[in-house]
């Protein structure tokens, strides 16, 4: 008979310690979710949400304050976002805090970041509007980096007109650089130029011994 | 008759194309020792499950205790199952539990039984069956003959009025299937029961028999004491009694 | 007719319907599948019709959810150390070359808790409980202990079969839960084999991808798997009749059946989970 008592006390345990188990889970779980603490409502409209989610975490100075509770279509072109935050941030945040939506890394789930308003503006009230700014939504850079790079492609395509210009020998540059005539016409007034330069040296040389300018040359030397 | 603790009419069942019991009437007084002697698969088990309802019929009557079996409910059937004791071939004692709480779970039903009670019956149970000391141990732990005992302790338990035995002494040697007889009589007067005993051993026949009914392919071939059948002139059911 | 006779009827009617002459595919495989299946329906509705009507067996209900639930304790949290350990020394690599180590709790943590851990837990109960019930039961129908029970006007069934199936419906996720809980351990030590994370930053790793849509549909489909064992074993072992060789087949089929169902059930538990959410 005890050992009838013994075997239902372990079994006892082991039904507490798993139930147990099971509510330190929903807890943590819920923990995250903020079903549990206190907290109050905010709401924010957007003209484009980008996939964000029911659930999807709140940021606020990079901390996590809450989540998405509700997001509901009210017009052709808005979005209503209902964000449950937890109390204590409700301090924290004016009137004047603006929400974006970003996402957590670049292949991560999205969120909404607060984005801090100015100190003297009042706090929030629960369901309170806050304004939102345009997300730059890795679309848009996406959209940027593409008309970069189609600058960046029109540049190249011109650049590579110009080289071959030049290599066929058109415009100024490309006779100066592919005419063999010109190149030849300018060595000649090269040899030209030395020739003459020769010359001059030769008449210098004759000046000097020149009685006329042999003064003249003396007192340099000194 | 109103002493007819069993009447059984008519009595046919078969298991798709096989039958087993083909046409069986019969009947058992109060107070009386019936043995059913027959070959293995003769249909002797099958019958005395019928009696209690563990198998269907599919023609005929049983009346137990003047109430037939077909015509009644499950709640009833218990109720009736209660007034009769079952010792199974194999003793069917509960492999996971000890030979006390075997004998307790007859008794599980009856609410009003308070605790010391129930150590009393279980107590008187063993005792009729000269096993008080096992109270403790598991089936496994046991003898073959002293499985049947405790397994007969435990259809003694609820007083049955009525007691069938399956095969009571199969598997046993010859001195412990005597001790078993010995005790089926004991009992029967003790209690003053009354019992159908299906075997295929002539000596637990001739040992206990008021009555033999001897069964060849699911019906009855003859009826009578053992020293009538002993002496038949049929040489079939005298093959019977002289193998020993 | 009372319920234990009909049972005993439908039990003795297994051998009436399927002839032998027939030799055509439908007669000898697909017809004998149908009847089993819908022998085992009758079962289950026998089982509901059983389990609210009284009296209840609660004290063979503990000893059975002793017996099922506690006694597989150990083998499951063995199985869970090993399965969190293995899985995520098995992820490291795949999420190292994205460079996002950093993410292996929280994977691991999500197949444990989705799939892992209530599936491996229960085809380990399967083996360990589907079998033993299947073999027990079958060993008690052929000594006789069923019919001796309903001889002395005990219902087996709501004795046996009730109280097996209610233990193991709710011992099982039970064991789900203690499994997983070992699991996340054994990932831990896993993580911690090739990295160093410390028990609070794995923890709260695990938890930040963990939601309740991961762990609730989890846990619920385990009460599924643990009636399904239970059912099939019981079934298989209750309705055994072919002696002693039957018991081992009764065991052999209960956990091969028990294991077959737990994938299909988890297989509509994924799609109706994936409806929902």
């Amino acid at each position: 008979m005890s050992n009838k008592t013994a075997n239902n006390t372990r079994l006892g345990l082991f039904v507490s310690l798993s139930i147990a188990l099971l509510i330190t889970g929903i807890y943590f779980i819920g923990k995250k979710q903020q079903l549990f603490g206190n907290t109050f409502i905010v709401n924010s409209v957007f003209k484009d949400i980008s996939g964000l989610q029911i659930g999807n975490n709140v940021r606020y100075s990079g901390i996590n304050v809450g989540i998405i509770d509700n997001i509901e279509q009210i017009t052709d072109t808005t979005v209503k976002v209902e964000m449950l935050l937890d109390e204590s941030t409700r301090k924290y945040i004016r009137k004047n805090a603006k929400a974006i939506i970003g996402s957590d890394g670049l292949m991560g789930n999205k969120i909404v970041v607060i984005t801090p308003g100015t100190p003297d503006k009042a706090q929030l009230a629960n369901n309170d509007n806050i304004q939102t700014a345009q997300a730059i939504s890795l679309d848009d850079i996406l959209l940027k980096i593409k008309i970069s790079s189609d600058n960046a492609a029109d540049i190249t395509t011109n650049l590579g007109l110009i080289v071959r210009n030049i290599s066929n020998g058109k415009g100024t540059v490309g006779k100066l650089f592919m005419d063999t005539v010109f190149a030849e016409n300018i060595n000649q007034t090269l040899i030209n130029i030395k020739q003459g330069a020769g010359g001059f040296d030769n008449n210098m040389k004759a000046a000097s011994k020149s009685v006329f300018l042999r003064g003249f040359f003396k007192k340099k030397k000194k | 008759m109103k002493d007819c603790v069993i009447e059984i009419t008519h009595v046919k069942k078969s298991f798709g194309s096989n039958c087993v019991l083909a046409d069986i009437s019969l009947n058992l007084q109060k107070g009386e020792n019936l043995v059913i002697l027959g070959k293995s698969g003769s249909g002797k088990s099958v019958l005395i499950k019928c009696l209690v309802g563990l198998i269907p019929i599919d023609e005929g009557n049983i009346r137990v205790f003047n109430q037939d079996l077909s015509a009644l409910n499950a709640h009833e059937l218990n109720a009736l199952r209660r007034k009769i004791g079952f010792l199974f071939q194999s003793a069917a004692l509960y492999d996971s539990m000890t030979v006390r709480e075997n004998l307790e779970f007859p008794l599980r039903i009856s609410k009003t039984i308070n605790n010391t009670e129930r150590d009393a019956l279980v107590t008187e149970a063993l005792k009729n069956v000269g096993l008080e000391t096992v109270i403790d141990k598991l089936p496994s732990e046991l003898s073959g003959g002293m499985r049947k005992r405790v397994g007969l302790a435990r259809t003694l338990i609820l007083k049955p009025e009525l007691i069938l035995y399956d095969e009571p002494t199969t598997g046993l040697d010859p001195i412990t299937a005597g001790e078993i007889s010995e005790l089926i009589l004991e009992i029967q007067k003790k209690y003053n029961t009354s019992s159908v005993i299906i075997t295929h051993d002539v000596e637990c026949a001739r040992k206990v028999a008021n009555r033999i009914i001897i069964i060849k392919d699911g019906a009855p071939v003859a009826t009578g004491t053992f020293a009538q059948l002993s002496e038949s002139e049929d040489a079939w059911i005298r093959s019977f009694f002289n193998k020993n | 007719m009372a319920t234990t006779n009909s049972a005993a009827s439908e039990k003795k009617e297994v051998a009436v319907i399927v002839p032998v002459e027939s030799r055509n595919p439908y007669t000898l495989f697909i017809r004998p599948i149908l009847h089993e299946v819908a022998m085992l329906a009758r079962f289950c509705a026998l089982f509901f019709k059983e389990v609210f009507a009284p009296p209840y067996e609660l004290k063979e209900l503990i000893r059975q959810c002793f017996l099922i639930g506690y006694k597989s304790f150990p083998l499951v949290a063995i199985t869970g150390f090993i399965m969190g350990l293995v899985l995520t020394i098995q992820s490291r690599p795949t999420l190292a070359q994205f460079g996002a180590e950093s993410w292996l709790p929280a994977m691991v943590a999500v197949s444990i808790i989705r799939e892992i851990g209530p599936v491996i837990t229960a085809l380990i109960f399967a083996g360990k409980a589907g079998s033993g019930i299947g073999a027990e039961l079958a060993s008690m129908k052929v000594t006789e202990q069923i019919d001796a029970m309903e001889v002395s006007g005990i219902n087996p069934f709501k004795y046996l079969v009730v109280t097996r199936i209610i233990a193991s419906t709710f011992m099982l996720p039970l064991l789900v839960i203690a499994s997983d809980a070992v699991s996340l351990y054994g990932a831990y030590i896993g993580v911690n084999l090739k990295g160093d994370v410390s028990f609070q930053l794995f923890f709260l790793k695990v938890f930040e991808k963990l939601s309740f849509s991961d762990l609730f549909p989890a846990v619920i489909k385990t009460f599924f798997f643990g009636f399904m064992v239970a059912l099939i074993s019981c079934y298989k072992g209750y309705n055994s009749n072919k002696g002693t060789v039957g018991v081992g087949e009764s065991a052999n089929a209960s956990v091969v059946l028990a294991s077959l169902s737990i994938f299909i059930l988890d297989m509509i538990a994924v799609q109706l989970t994936s409806l929902i959410t």
